[in-house]
């Protein structure tokens, strides 16, 4: 009886202070405005590689010619290839751009399954960008490249994330998890060969100690995949690092170690250490395992344990993650941080790894009895070892997931950074500050160095939008709407609130990708756009947003220095894409005729990408009003 | 000036007010679901039956029904996922493996305390989830008005598709209380804005009135679920209101969806439509990739010839109309189409084209995304195309009127004869075959006043005790779910390898559980793509297979409880096993029902001639349509 009627009053307030305005269909326009001229951004946006559109340059598979195809979509990781050679940088090239396509289709020049595509980028004057047309050893001409991995280590499935290092190797992921031959046949749509796989029996030849080996086809799928991108082929298959949905990795500067990340629910953490620095074919596998001395479970290198991986690793007590997915080695500190995106709905996935032995880990209880007290109001009324069941029972709808930092020195890892913000059952009520404040899901991540400062770029992928996790208004319509953060790491205990909304992304896209090549320019993939676009925004792409180091302030701050301020402001103004106000308020859009045609309420962004160029008339609940120019 | 600062005068209480009463609703849903939850925790089977339990249970539905056209409206997946869902098991999307959920809410519950056994255990699990799911949940309370108005009309077409339809409760035949509490919710939120309409306009004010008078009239009425006039209900009550709720969200200056949701969202359903029969009911957008701005009629006309063009394919002689003739209601009059080489068949039966826009997934076991992904199909197999997309690049390159036709259509892109505008043509052209002026679609809308007293009938056990209309929803009468339309189902029935023989058999095709790496569920084996009724008098044969040659061999099937129902094992049928108990005058009037859905107006001309090709004169033999 008590909390309900705790739950009344504080209604009643929330009412009061939420009164609807409504704003009239049409205005009079006579009346007189003040332009507030606003500096323009100093970033330029700049379109590299189409889907489905530019032409990659193919190899002889299947008993077809090297030809052309169409790039395969669904863009996802990013790797980088710096230049070397001091003549090439003296022109102006930077390196080569490796990209994944993160879906498994059957093509008969590309190859079946999934894929990848490398391009080289050359800087011109004043940042703009060009690809370089090269000729590959293999006689291949032109500007784009399948990564041929048909004829080199078999086909691949889902490249998802990878590995891109300082001194420019790649590796490939292939996330999702396949289980049978049957399933990659998948009725003749995906994957044509499924006979048995014998290793070392293609060029470059297989893999040290496991040449000869006969696996199932499917069993040659779901490896980290490391490739050459100036070849434009695949090198290997990392057996040695075991076989898992594996998403993303991180190299120390040792050169000999590796971070894995595994994308489940339970998901692993690996690590391998390569006997000789930069040689990772001979090694230690180890996996992450917190009731372990040390933390780190060995894993032998044994073929069939290694493609079991998963259920080995379980069985030993490994840490179960919610899935993990990219990381970052934070050069700064020398930590790394990898994103653990969360589930809505784990069900039994962890009492089945718990029956196995996996262990449930200790951060995810810390985070399960702090959701406990927002959601309820009081403080989990039990032992740590009880929160552990629950968590253990599938109780923890853990919807926001969050960054952990792990500690290199001791293998500990921890919440650097939780999802958030969870509301609580009875009487709170979504965040009005949404999506400015707020993280959910976070997949991609990266670091970048400008002006001294060391940023976290953070990318979100939603699992959902239930749980009344965004506020009413952005429910509707078809599109969830991914966002991208930068954090500023001086901050060593940040929480969402720190976070800093950056607007990079083309109309309507997804970002994936996310990786800075230099303090100058960023490259973003822009998945699964929406077709409604205009071209060539309406394919998978990837592009770049350059100009970072041009910014005049931190570059939080300068995203920030618009907001808060007094008045009624608008930024940028004239403006092409998104505006931002100076508060969160509700506000409508008017034509130059009175007519409105935007509402948007409790917002300090809006996305005016749609709206044709000329001048609109912009009105907030205080009756405030500002003229603003769209180009 | 005057316009300006008015809406700063007025005192807009109804939002206030309407918010004030969702949140005590929730309270009470909270309260009864908590309570529902001690019952079942407390309960011991004896042989007094199960009352007690039902009790309780009916009044969770009751207040679920009175919160449900805001909270299914503002976390529609949430409601779908956890509280009420069709008892069936699916599959996690977000998951990066198969990961199969369990059913659960509402309606799973529905069926455990009315199957003939009760499983007290299954009952308990997921009351226990039940609950959970409801008392963790954080209460909206700030709500629009926009949201309160259009949730009050999409309720309304939940409440006409899933609530009178006995969807909602498989197994209770609760569909007419629970409709009652709906739509007395509904009386009542309107009324709050009843004084600033009826300052706006009288007629719309009065219009609403009356359709809520006669609304609760026919709900109130001494009726079974059988014999409830659910024409008349929608006829006189759900769109006259659909249509003022609409008016009055103008009238009182409110914002609409189109007006807040970001710019690159597309929407399923057109907020504008007055009728749920209105031919702009579905917004065909949504449903391509197509972007609308660019389906001009130029467009359309260019898909066309494509569509009729045989050199879409390696051999020059098979276009998409060899399989989908205009005269045949786009399909092809086989059972399976002819392969290429007149070698055999194609896999399955080819589906109609009309209205076929409006699906979420392509292909009987619904493998494409998008209608332009079916194509590549198509393009690739070797069974009907047989080629490539760079091939086809290739030919409409060598043809100076298609050169011109895409130069002029697709100006920005840098090469315009591409995979995407080829397959934007062909989706504009796909997308204009809208078949929505049926003598059906002309009574409902009032345009017409013959229809017969059979057809009438007809539908009305279409969508009650025949039980079609749960799997077929209105309008289109396929399987996109309302009321947002945004997904497609597909259904296990166990359709026969062939029904005339002597020994009844599984057709052997497995469906979805092969179409897609990501879905290989046990549950989608057998399973199919439930297809739109209309013009099913010119598609025959029917089936994924075209194993059954009339209508009347259909509605037996289904009758007789498909295949699980003639004692074949099929596992995981979606179909209830039970007769539908139809008399043979049913039977009759459910034909004439959906004969009265035949359209093919205006959709069926062909291109006379098709574009010259320069250079390779022989190929300008070939025949509109192809040889197939």
């Amino acid at each position: 009886m008590k909390k309900l009627l705790l739950s009344t009053l504080t209604v009643g307030f929330a009412l009061a202070t939420t009164a609807q305005i409504p704003f009239p269909v049409n205005i009079d326009t006579a009346w007189s405005t003040k332009t507030v001229w606003m500096p323009r951004s100093p970033l330029t946006y700049q379109t590299l590689f189409v889907g489905g559109t530019d032409t990659v340059q193919t190899t002889a598979t299947y008993g077809k010619a090297a030809g052309q195809a169409l790039a395969k979509q669904w863009h996802d990781f990013i790797g980088f290839t710096p230049e070397t050679d001091p003549v090439k940088i003296a022109e102006g090239d930077l390196g080569w751009i490796t990209v994944n396509h993160e879906m498994t289709i059957k093509n008969d020049s590309i190859g079946d399954g999934g894929g990848m595509t490398v391009f080289k980028l050359r800087r011109l004057n004043g940042d703009v960008l060009e690809i370089v047309p090269q000729t590959l050893a293999d006689g291949r001409n032109g500007k784009f490249f399948n990564i041929d991995f048909v004829n080199t280590v078999g086909e691949t499935g889902m490249n998802c994330g990878g590995i891109s290092t300082d001194d420019g190797r790649i590796w490939t992921a292939e996330e999702w998890m396949q289980n049978s031959n049957t399933a990659i046949f998948n009725n003749g749509n995906n994957f044509r060969d499924t006979t048995d796989f014998v290793i070392g029996t293609t060029t470059p030849a297989g893999f040290p100690g496991f040449n000869g080996r006969t696996i199932k086809r499917f069993q040659n799928l779901n490896w980290f995949v490391e490739v050459d991108p100036k070849s434009g082929k695949a090198i290997r298959k990392q057996y040695n690092w075991g076989r898992a949905g594996w998403e993303g990795g991180a190299l120390m500067p040792d050169n000999k170690t590796v971070y894995l990340f595994d994308d489940n629910t339970p998901g692993l953490l690996g690590k391998f250490i390569a006997t000789t620095a930069g040689d990772f074919t001979a090694g230690q596998l180890y996996v992450h395992g917190q009731n372990t001395p040390g933390n780190w479970i060995a894993i032998e290198n044994n073929l069939d344990t290694l493609i079991a991986l998963r259920t080995v690793a379980l069985r030993r007590g490994a840490t179960m993650f919610t899935r993990l997915e990219w990381g970052a080695l934070n050069k700064t500190n020398g930590k790394i941080y990898v994103t653990e995106t969360g589930n809505d709905n784990p069900g039994t996935a962890f009492k089945n790894g718990a029956s196995a032995s996996g262990t449930i880990p200790n951060h995810l209880v810390s985070a399960y009895k702090n959701r406990y007290q927002t959601v309820n109001g009081m403080p989990f009324p039990g032992t740590d070892a009880v929160a552990s069941d629950s968590v253990r029972n599938g109780a923890f709808k853990d919807y926001y997931g969050r960054v952990l930092e792990i500690n290199p020195e001791s293998g500990e890892v921890k919440s650097f950074l939780e999802g958030g913000p969870y509301l609580n059952s009875s009487t709170s009520q979504a965040s009005s500050a949404y999506p400015n404040i707020h993280l959910s899901n976070p997949d991609g991540l990266n670091f970048a160095y400008i002006n001294g400062k060391t940023y976290m770029i953070v990318q979100e992928d939603l699992n959902g939008r239930t749980w009344n996790r965004m506020p009413a208004e952005f429910q509707s319509g078809s599109q969830t709407v991914c966002e991208s953060f930068l954090l500023d790491m001086a901050n060593a205990n940040p929480t969402y609130n720190d976070l800093v909304r950056i607007t990079a992304c083309a109309p309507g896209a997804e970002i994936t990708g996310g990786i800075a090549l230099d303090s100058k320019t960023f490259l973003f993939n822009s998945q699964h756009p929406d077709a409604g676009n205009i071209f060539p925004y309406n394919n998978s792409l990837t592009y770049a947003v350059s100009g970072w180091d041009g910014v005049p302030t931190a570059i939080n701050e300068y995203f920030q220095s618009t907001q808060n301020s007094k008045g009624f402001t608008a930024y940028p103004n004239p403006v092409a894409s998104e505006l931002t106000l100076n508060k969160v308020t509700d506000v409508a859009i008017y034509d130059m005729t009175g007519k409105r045609v935007k509402v948007m309420r409790n917002t300090q962004k809006i996305d005016v990408s749609d709206l044709k160029p000329g001048a609109y008339f912009l009105l907030n609940a205080d009756g405030d009003k500002i003229k603003v120019i769209v180009q | 000036m005057l316009a300006m600062f008015s809406f700063k005068q007025v005192d807009f209480s109804p939002n206030q007010a309407i918010v004030k009463q969702y949140v005590t609703d929730f309270e009470t849903l909270k309260v009864k679901a908590a309570h529902f939850y001690q019952i079942v925790s407390g309960y011991q089977k004896s042989n007094e039956g199960n009352e007690q339990l039902v009790r309780a249970y009916y009044e969770v539905r009751t207040a679920f029904k009175k919160v449900e056209f805001i909270w299914e409206y503002v976390d529609p997946i949430y409601v779908k996922e956890w509280v009420n869902g069709a008892p069936l098991p699916k599959l996690d999307k977000s998951a990066p493996q198969l990961v199969i959920i369990d059913p659960k809410g509402l309606q799973v519950i529905d069926e455990l305390l009315f199957a003939d056994e009760l499983d007290l255990n299954e009952l308990s699990k997921v009351t226990i989830e039940l609950n959970k799911a409801i008392q963790d949940y954080p209460i909206q309370q700030k709500l629009s008005d926009r949201v309160i108005l259009e949730g009050m009309r999409i309720e309304l077409i939940r409440l006409f598709n899933l609530g009178l339809t006995g969807f909602d409760v498989p197994a209770s035949n609760r569909a007419l209380e629970d409709a009652q509490v709906v739509f007395a919710k509904i009386e009542s939120t309107l009324s709050f804005y009843t004084e600033a309409v009826q300052q706006k306009n009288q007629v719309v004010s009065i219009a609403c009135n009356e359709a809520i008078v006669k609304g609760k009239k026919q709900l109130n009425a001494d009726v079974d679920f059988d014999s409830f006039d659910r024409l008349k209900f929608l006829i006189e009550v759900v769109n006259p209101l659909y249509k003022s709720i609409g008016q009055m969200q103008q009238l009182l200056e409110v914002e609409s969806i189109y007006e807040v949701v970001p710019s690159s969202s597309k929407i399923a359903l057109n907020y504008n439509a007055t009728n749920l029969f209105a031919s702009d009911f579905l917004n065909p957008f949504y449903y391509v990739n197509l972007p609308q701005k660019r389906y001009t009629p130029e467009l359309v006309e260019l898909g066309k010839y494509l569509f009729f063009d045989p050199l879409l394919s390696a051999s020059n002689e098979r276009s998409c109309a060899s399989c989908h003739n205009p005269q045949k209601g786009f399909t092809d009059g086989l059972a399976k189409s002819v392969a290429t080489g007149f070698n055999g068949t194609v896999d399955r039966n080819s589906p109609t084209l009309l209205n076929v826009v409006y699906s979420e997934r392509f292909f009987h076991d619904l493998r494409a995304d998008a209608l332009e992904d079916q194509m590549e199909h198509v393009v690739a197999s070797d069974k009907e195309f047989n080629t490539n997309i760079i091939a086809i690049m290739r030919k409409l390159s060598l043809s100076n009127e298609y050169q011109q036709r895409f130069n002029q259509l697709f100006a920005d892109y840098p090469n315009p004869i591409n995979q995407q505008t080829i397959s934007f043509a062909i989706s504009a052209y796909v997308s204009s075959l809208h078949s929505f002026n049926s003598p059906f679609d002309h009574f409902v809308r009032g345009e017409a006043s013959n229809l017969t007293a059979s057809a009438k009938r007809g539908f009305n056990l279409f969508m009650g005790k025949a039980a079609c209309g749960t799997c077929h929803f209105a309008p289109n009468f396929n399987g996109t779910v309302p009321p947002l339309y945004i997904e497609s189902e597909s259904e296990v029935l166990g359709v026969l390898a062939n029904p005339y023989d002597k020994v009844l058999i599984l057709d052997k095709d497995e469906g979805r559980i092969s179409a897609k790496l990501k879905e290989g569920a046990p549950f989608y084996r057998y399973s199919f793509k439930t297809p739109t009724i209309r013009n099913v008098a010119l598609t025959a044969p029917y089936m994924h297979n075209g194993a059954y040659a009339t209508i009347e061999d259909v509605i037996d099937f289904y009758n007789n409880g498909g295949g699980l129902g003639i004692g074949l094992a099929v596992p995981y049928q979606t179909l209830s096993s039970d007769s539908l108990h139809l008399t043979k005058q049913e039977k009759a009037d459910l034909i004439e029902f959906m004969k009265a859905l035949t359209d093919t107006t205006g959709l069926t001309s062909k291109p006379i001639v098709l574009p010259l090709v320069q250079g390779e004169s022989l190929l300008n033999n070939r025949k509109v349509g192809g040889n197939y």
